[in-house]
């Protein structure tokens, strides 16, 4: 009887990780990007490049938010799932709200939304999205130990210190208010990377942490670009045709495959 | 053998496993545990298929999700030397089931009957004085709801045939009023608690320093 059911019975749920969807989505993003670049070489005068890379860019967060809504709608009567998906929800849904700001003042308004009130939605993004972690670690966190403070330690410091170490030897050690301001997003993305680095480790091994590795590695490009982006604004070299824009496409899309990957769980 | 103790929590933990995860996840889990030979229940009592099907699901995050249910279901007293001694019940309907169970007369009366010695049925019933058919459909609602376990040791009747002895799942019953609030202790005998393979892996998470 036992020998019938290990030849039936898979040995762990299944939930493979299809790295050919994550490869298409970072080729996607690269073609999509150059695509852009090109397309607005062609047609420098009406702009209409910018204003597809715009909608591209509010659809992209609107898409993963309607993706983690209709999670957390299979997941009502849940008590731990239903409400940490309905904050990943909000949370896409600032980030899409900072993207249309942003995109009304760079491409309508004509004026530098660098800082702007859509930094704001940013920020609740960050927040949104841990404590949407936060809500799955008070139900499944158990022990804590001091090895995984001092991994902490070190993403926390992988993620912040190139930037404030290359940016300020850029400005030969004199920061400016654009450096400051860009630090405290970098800080709370570092933040952000702690809590998803949390997870992962929590699910290790399971159905759910194959999903959770794909969420991270999909951070790990979006956090790339922001620390870029903010590095770029100190020195006011960001435009939407700029290559950091590409980690933004990839992230977003392989972050919607994670929440596919953890719908297949659940 | 299933623990007596396994028996009367089991109802406690479905409840509150479905209740976390919600339907969708809970299928889930019911169809892998069905895939393996396992319904939710048994799994529930043999508890080991249980916590590795969850482990599949959410690997580490299985410990902390089982200590939230446990703290949700009762509160778990220890001795001075560690053991455990007994449980204090926080689940609104295990504390129901227990008020209930002892302020219905004829369900206390069974219990008081095999408090001293195991008891065989038509014994239980002599000794209560309770009609036959009354007595068996008490007797075995006491069963199903892990109240009353069979005893390792059996007799024999005066057909010759080998018959089942009973005796009561708690061993001492402590209920105390605080405030507004009724507060049942459960205490088990020691082999009770040896026996449960259901303490035997949640004790351990109990002992880790939690977040």
């Amino acid at each position: 009887m036992e020998k019938i059911r290990n030849d039936v019975i898979p040995d762990r749920v299944p939930n493979e990780i299809n790295y050919k969807i994550i490869i298409l989505c970072i080729t996607a993003g690269i073609v999509f990007h150059y695509s852009m670049v090109y397309f607005s070489s062609l047609d420098e005068q009406t702009k209409n490049a910018n204003y597809v890379i715009d909608i591209i860019s509010i659809i992209n967060p609107l898409v993963t938010a309607i993706f983690a809504f209709v999670i957390a709608g299979f997941y009502r009567m849940s008590k731990v799932f239903g409400r940490a998906y309905i904050f990943l929800g909000l949370g896409y849904l600032c980030a899409a709200t900072a993207e249309v700001i942003y995109g009304v003042q760079y491409d309508i308004m004509q004026i530098d939304p660098y800082p702007s009130i859509a930094d704001l939605f940013f920020i609740a993004f960050n927040i949104l999205w841990i404590t949407h972690i936060v809500t799955n670690i008070r139900y499944f966190g158990t022990t804590f130990d001091y090895r995984k403070l001092v991994i902490f330690m070190m993403i926390f410091c992988a993620t912040v210190f190139p930037y404030i170490g290359v940016t300020l030897y850029q400005l030969h050690l004199e920061p400016n208010f654009e450096f400051i301001y860009g630090l405290l997003f970098v800080v709370l993305s570092g933040i952000t990377l702690l809590f998803v680095v949390y997870a992962v480790m929590l699910f290790k091994d399971s159905a759910l942490g194959r999903a959770w590795y794909v969420l991270l590695l999909a951070f790990l490009i979006n956090i790339s670009g922001d620390v870029w982006y903010y590095y770029l604004e100190v020195f006011e070299q960001y435009d939407l045709y700029h290559p950091v824009n590409f980690f933004w496409y990839a992230g977003y899309w392989i972050q919607t495959y994670a929440l596919f990957k953890h719908k297949k769980v659940t | 053998m299933i623990s007596e103790m396994d028996v009367l929590l089991t109802k406690f933990i479905e409840k509150h496993v479905s209740m976390q995860l919600g339907p969708d996840m809970i299928q889930r889990v019911k169809n892998r545990l069905l895939e393996k030979g396992y319904s939710l229940t048994q799994a529930i009592k043999e508890f080991d298929p249980l916590d590795k099907t969850l482990r599949e699901f959410f690997g580490k995050g299985t410990d902390g999700m089982l200590q939230k249910i446990f703290d949700e279901i009762c509160e778990m007293k220890r001795d001075k030397s560690g053991n455990l001694k007994s449980i204090v019940i926080k689940d609104k309907s295990f504390a129901n089931l227990i008020l209930s169970t002892y302020g219905n007369q004829e369900k206390k009366a069974i219990l008081e009957a095999v408090s001293e010695d195991s008891l065989s049925v038509a014994s239980i019933l002599n000794k209560i004085n309770l009609s036959q058919s009354t007595g068996y459909r008490i007797i075995s609602l006491l069963i199903n709801e892990g109240l009353l376990i069979e005893s390792e040791h059996s007799e024999v009747s005066a057909e010759g045939r080998k018959v089942s002895l009973y005796r009561p799942t708690i061993s001492l019953l402590d209920i105390r009023i605080k405030k507004s609030d009724i507060e049942i202790e459960i205490h088990f005998t020691r082999d009770t608690i040896k026996n449960s393979r259901i303490m035997a892996s949640i004790l351990p998470l109990f002992s880790k320093p939690r977040i």
